[in-house]
């Protein structure tokens, strides 16, 4: 199977670009979130440097299962605070994702209306077949964002 | 804040990222759409001229294309991201944008042999205008609706390719009929501007056909047209100017040097596009008279000159593209100014048209860094969310140095440069040179290649 398939995924938050940005480069921001439904991020193993050409890491495990882990390493390679993250990675331990072929990570945070933010998910290049798994996946994870946003505003209020 | 709603629901798509040869065929149709630029940019002019108009009036006449830049291809970008014709042969999002472009086209281009007063010309060069960037803007978008931001610099320098390739053909064709049908009379229309037009009316209608049949539109799924629909309700024009007001207020520092940049770039393409067949007929022929046998000869080889430059384009355009991603798109820009203000300020002094031919060579570089390389640079600070709306104002810092020279070159051309066609070269390459200049006040970030270039391997917690 051709690994030709690029996903974007996009979601509106009522959220301004900056804290939105912030949820993607803080480590202990990131680790509460960053995982799809069934996983979670172990929150020793983030480390992020966003900057041109700093590290990312991070380890994710199943909640029912934490010898199955999902590891991503790579590295920053476009940062425009607050438009576009982008990063390089090698991705290991998920189905259908060959470890050894980086895939590219796009984040863009558009102001839209007066405060809100829409986020862009770009990531590749997967097979058909991955693509439609990791959509799944994101799905979920653009769900804990915005819990985790909501909290956030809450403990502030 | 008060509570967050989610407004939408996240949407998904799913993009096949695109082999050479579709990126090619997807922007075939930008190939008919230039080679109607480039008989814009050769042949109008002297057809203002044979009709009798004056020289200092040139800019003037040629208002029609920084006007309808400014206006009809924001408006064409705003329509064509909230439209989606379901059904039928306009079926898709910018498909019924590049047809409706193309027919208008094909048509003035097929009547402007036939024009026997300079107000008739004026009236058609607007409506080939408007059709010109009727099928242009929606060519921006649509790589960006197709392609992955890795591989828009491929789609836009692709654009950059056929717009060489365009425009090379446009010219040649006038120098091939010419040389069939010979010079012609001295006054009106001279035989050889017909079949010239008459094929720029064909390959503007095949290569646009070509290209929509072949390369069919992403489908949106559901939430993406509900989208479309709320958006549609959004009210239009209001909707898209506040859009652009967001988007200026939001735009990246380093993106706001480059409209510097381009203020000189394009208003000096503008005067080489105007006053170069004068340049050559003076410096070859000893004559500026459009009723001349010198200065038909000085169109075909502005022909010739416009073709070479524009050889040079396609030929480099491609490799520009993996030097800007080695050494940084703001070096290679400047550098490629360089070698056109070089080309330009030794043009005029060439006595021949083989050594016009070398000389040329500097601009043929430039103008391929011109129509891809800032475009690099643009999509790697700015979301793809907002590509569509600053294409639109790239647009803008294009078409207003264009219409800022429309207004002010006349009165430059006569009482600064003494009404000689070849300092108006001069004064073109000068202001290709500032630009380049000025491209060097750019902070452009360095390239970061990919993860194995940063050592260290992957650890999971606890190896």
């Amino acid at each position: 199977m051709q690994t030709d398939t690029i996903l974007e995924v996009e979601r509106e938050y009522a959220y301004p670009r900056g804290t939105v940005f912030r949820a993607f480069t803080e480590p202990q921001a990131l680790a509460q979130w960053f995982a799809p439904t069934g996983w979670h991020v172990v929150p020793e193993s983030v480390e992020l440097d966003p900057r041109l050409g700093g590290r990312l890491r991070h380890t994710k495990v199943r909640d029912d299962d934490p010898d199955v882990t999902w590891v991503v390493d790579g590295v920053y390679t476009e940062v425009f605070y607050p438009d576009v993250l982008v990063t390089r990675q090698r991705i290991s331990g998920v189905k259908g994702i060959d470890a050894s072929r980086p895939v590219e990570l796009r984040v863009e945070f558009t102001r839209t209306g007066t405060d809100n933010t829409i986020l862009r998910i770009i990531q590749g290049p997967y097979t058909e077949e991955a693509a439609h798994d990791y959509s799944d996946g994101w799905e979920s994870i653009l769900d804990h964002l915005d819990s985790y946003l909501r909290d956030q505003e809450g403990g502030r209020a | 804040m008060s509570e967050n709603p989610v407004k939408n629901a996240a949407i998904v798509r799913h993009k096949p990222m695109m082999t050479m040869k579709q990126i090619l065929l997807m922007n075939l149709g930008f190939f008919g759409v230039q080679y109607s630029f480039g008989m814009q940019q050769t042949a109008i002019n002297p057809i203002y001229s044979f009709l009798g108009a004056s020289h200092e009036d040139l800019p003037l006449l040629n208002l029609a294309g920084p006007v309808t830049g400014l206006f009809i291809q924001p408006l064409i970008g705003a329509l064509s991201d909230r439209t989606w014709i379901s059904h039928g042969f306009f079926r898709g999002r910018r498909r019924p944008f590049f047809l409706i472009g193309a027919f208008g086209c094909a048509l003035s281009l097929a009547l402007f042999p036939f024009v026997w007063a300079v107000w008739m010309a004026v009236l058609l060069l607007w409506i080939m205008d408007a059709s010109n960037n009727t099928a242009m803007e929606p060519y921006r978008a649509f790589i960006a609706d197709r392609l992955p931001p890795s591989q828009l610099g491929k789609g836009f320098l692709a654009q950059s390719f056929f717009t060489g390739l365009g425009i090379t053909l446009a010219n040649l064709s006038l120098m091939f009929f010419q040389s069939m049908f010979g010079v012609g009379q001295s006054v009106g229309i001279p035989l050889w501007v017909y079949p010239a037009f008459f094929l720029g009316s064909v390959s503007v209608l095949v290569t646009i056909l070509v290209s929509v049949i072949s390369t069919p539109e992403l489908e949106p799924n559901e939430k993406e047209l509900a989208a479309m629909r709320a958006q549609k309700g959004r009210g239009g024009i209001g909707k898209f100017v506040s859009e652009i007001k967001e988007a200026v207020v939001d735009m990246p520092v380093q993106m706001r040097k480059l409209a510097l940049v381009y203020l000189f770039q394009w208003y000096a393409m503008n005067c080489y596009w105007q006053y170069i067949s004068l340049s050559v007929s003076q410096s070859l022929y000893g004559t500026t008279d459009s009723a001349s046998q010198g200065y038909q000869h000085a169109v075909a080889d502005t022909g010739v000159l416009n073709g070479a430059y524009n050889i040079v384009t396609f030929c480099v355009a491609f490799w520009l593209v993996a030097l800007a991603r080695r050494w940084g798109a703001k070096w290679v820009h400047a550098i490629c100014l360089w070698c056109a203000t070089v080309g330009l300020v030794l043009l005029p002094q060439m006595p021949t048209l083989p050594l016009k031919v070398v000389a040329i060579i500097g601009l043929g570089v430039a103008w391929a860094s011109i129509m891809g390389v800032p475009y690099i640079m643009i999509v790697r600070m700015v979301p793809s969310t907002r590509y569509g709306v600053y294409m639109g104002i790239v647009n803008m810092m294009i078409v207003i140095p264009m219409l800022i020279q429309t207004l002010s070159f006349g009165a430059i051309y006569k009482n600064l440069l003494g009404d000689n066609p070849n300092n108006a070269i001069v004064f073109a390459g000068v202001f290709l040179g500032i630009a380049g200049l000025i491209m060097l006040w750019i902070k452009e970030p360095p390239i970061v290649r990919d993860v194995d270039t940063v050592d260290e391997p992957a650890t999971a917690l606890g190896d």
